[in-house]
């Protein structure tokens, strides 16, 4: 595997978990502080399931993202009942969790050690196709009902459920999402790595998505790709400058953040309408106008 | 609407001995009130009456500690909005909920939620059947839109419409679930009184177009006047009266607590 090869598996297992905290964040208002946890809980699943079953790749994949879901049900019931800022707690306190269990739990998971020896089979293509499944089911799920709900939910909770929105199993079904597109980033990347270790998934690899996600745009999909391509590629660049890395990496989101508070992209969403050149301004999380024009309506 | 169909007729939607306390104030105090198929209910009082307590009460905003609330037969007191919202109860609020950096049509179709009869796995493929129900909606929202006037601003941001469109919108919202009963909390609140003139016709045609039957929250009284079948006015979370207007209008304790004070 070349070193470019390595680099863009990273970036766009990046991508994927982006995604969801996309839908989390981005769409539904709730802030996980926690979300490398799922991808802690979808590698070890399928790095556990792979090395002591042999099971085969995609089925430890599957596994990853059923562990991830089944994970996200249990810790969403209660959480998810809290509100904004009691839900980030939680969501830390959860990231802690994980990271302790997979510590303690020597005989399963390695503890500190890690989870050695699990074979190297993904490829580029794996992750390109994994993340552009990803991206297509996050769209549709933008574009429909329940995507608007999220939404709703999002801007004004006692609305959306006069509207017939049921607001608690409209997060419980998008932490859910979200915690399955995590599962298979976690998944893809111990096949990658070939081993895990728990501190690859602690509270400040889930703040780095969220930054990611507020640097291409918090309601832009469009944004959230490209902000994440963007950030992951920089940080590889700025191998060369050493120690210099990480002060220049927050440099330039902090100069971004000030510049552009929405985010580059803002709002902005790409559309086959935009590249007919029929776009014109945009508006709220871009979900109107695709909708629209994917509903068959054109636009003055 | 005389008071013999009043007597006869079974309730639509009946509210029976209805209390709620918030701390050690009695918001809502042994209230009971029936409002009859296609009838238009005026609930008027002073400020702080309980009239907004007692939509919160019948949308599911809010519990009450006691008494019944029962729609077409079935009682609803105690279950959440979302489920009263599927039984046929729609609102408007007093103060303006829409999803504001959303456009016009994306708060109609957001509040067409149940419209949309697909399910999570058909709406996450987008099946044929996902486009078709939902071009339906857009197509529905925008002749509602179309209906009211706001076609035209259908894809502005719903945050930059004037007040008065506004307070339309959240009606159209409302109307997209195609309730059996709306709730209107305060509509006139910030009209001039062209724009109050248009709304009484407004009420009157959804109405009978959407066969509805209506409570009204109003300050505005010659709405109240224009509009209700039947009024019920209450003072301290009680009922001080109820009848029609010339009933309500010559009852000595109205006068005193309310209509006098203005």
């Amino acid at each position: 595997m070349s070193f470019l090869e390595g680099v863009l598996i990273n970036v766009f297992i990046l991508v994927i978990i982006t995604q969801g905290v996309y839908l989390l964040t981005g769409m539904t208002g709730l802030f996980s502080l926690g979300q490398a946890a799922f991808v802690a809980t979808g590698a070890y699943a399928a790095g556990i399931v792979a090395t002591r079953y042999q099971a085969p790749f995609l089925l430890s994949l599957a596994a990853g993202v059923v562990a991830s879901v089944v994970v996200s049900l249990v810790v969403g019931y209660p959480s998810l009942k809290l509100r904004r800022v009691h839900f980030s707690l939680a969501t830390i306190a959860f990231g802690y969790g994980i990271e302790s269990i997979l510590n303690v739990s020597t005989g399963i998971t390695g503890g500190a050690i890690g989870l050695i020896g699990i074979p190297n089979i993904t490829r580029l293509w794996h992750v390109l196709l994994a993340a552009f499944l990803t991206i297509a089911l996050v769209r549709n799920f933008k574009l429909c009902r329940y995507g608007r709900a999220c939404v709703s939910t999002r801007t004004d909770e006692v609305a959306a459920q006069v509207y017939g929105v049921n607001a608690f199993v409209t997060k419980e079904i998008v932490f859910a999402f979200a915690a399955g597109i995590s599962g298979l980033a976690g998944g893809l990347l111990a096949f990658y790595l070939g081993y895990l270790s728990p501190d690859m998934f602690g509270i400040p690899i889930s703040a780095e998505y969220l930054i990611m996600v507020f640097f291409g745009g918090l309601y832009s999909q469009t944004g959230v790709i490209l902000g994440t391509i963007f950030l992951a590629l920089l940080m590889e660049m700025l191998r060369a400058t050493a120690e210099l890395r990480m002060v220049l990496y927050c440099t330039i989101i902090l100069i971004f953040i000030i510049f552009r508070p929405t985010g580059v992209f803002g709002t902005w969403e790409f559309s086959r309408a935009w590249l007919a050149g029929l776009s014109g301004r945009a508006f709220g999380p871009g979900v109107v106008k695709e909708g629209v024009k994917d509903n068959g309506f054109k636009q003055a | 609407m005389g008071s013999n169909r009043r007597d006869s007729a079974p309730a639509f939607l009946e509210v029976r001995q209805v209390e709620k306390r918030f701390g050690g104030v009695l918001a809502v105090n042994g209230l009971s009130f029936q409002v009859l198929k296609g009838e238009i209910v005026g609930l008027i009082g002073p400020n702080g009456a309980g009239k907004t307590t007692v939509f919160n009460i019948i949308s599911g905003v809010t519990r009450p500690d006691r008494g019944l609330v029962v729609l077409d037969g079935r009682e609803v007191q105690g279950l959440h909005p979302f489920q009263i919202a599927r039984l046929g109860i729609a609102r408007t609020f007093q103060e303006i909920h829409l999803f504001k950096e959303l456009t016009v049509l994306h708060n109609v179709m957001s509040a067409g939620h149940l419209r949309a009869t697909y399910g999570f796995w058909e709406g996450l493929l987008r099946l044929p059947r996902v486009r078709r129900i939902e071009s339906r909606l857009a197509e529905e929202s925008l002749n509602m839109l179309s209906m009211f006037g706001l076609g035209d601003v259908a894809t502005a941001g719903a945050g930059e419409l004037p007040y008065g469109l506004q307070k339309t919108l959240e009606i159209v919202k409302a109307l997209i679930t195609r309730p059996r009963l709306l709730l209107l909390d305060e509509p006139a609140a910030g009209l001039n009184p062209e724009e109050t003139d248009r709304l009484k016709e407004l009420i009157h045609r959804i109405r009978d177009q959407f066969d509805l039957t209506i409570i009204v929250i109003e300050h505005t009284m010659d709405l109240i006047r224009d509009v209700s079948d039947h009024i019920v006015v209450m003072n301290f979370g009680e009922k001080l009266a109820e009848g029609h207007w010339d009933e309500v209008r010559c009852n000595e304790d109205v006068v005193r607590c309310y209509l006098g004070e203005d």
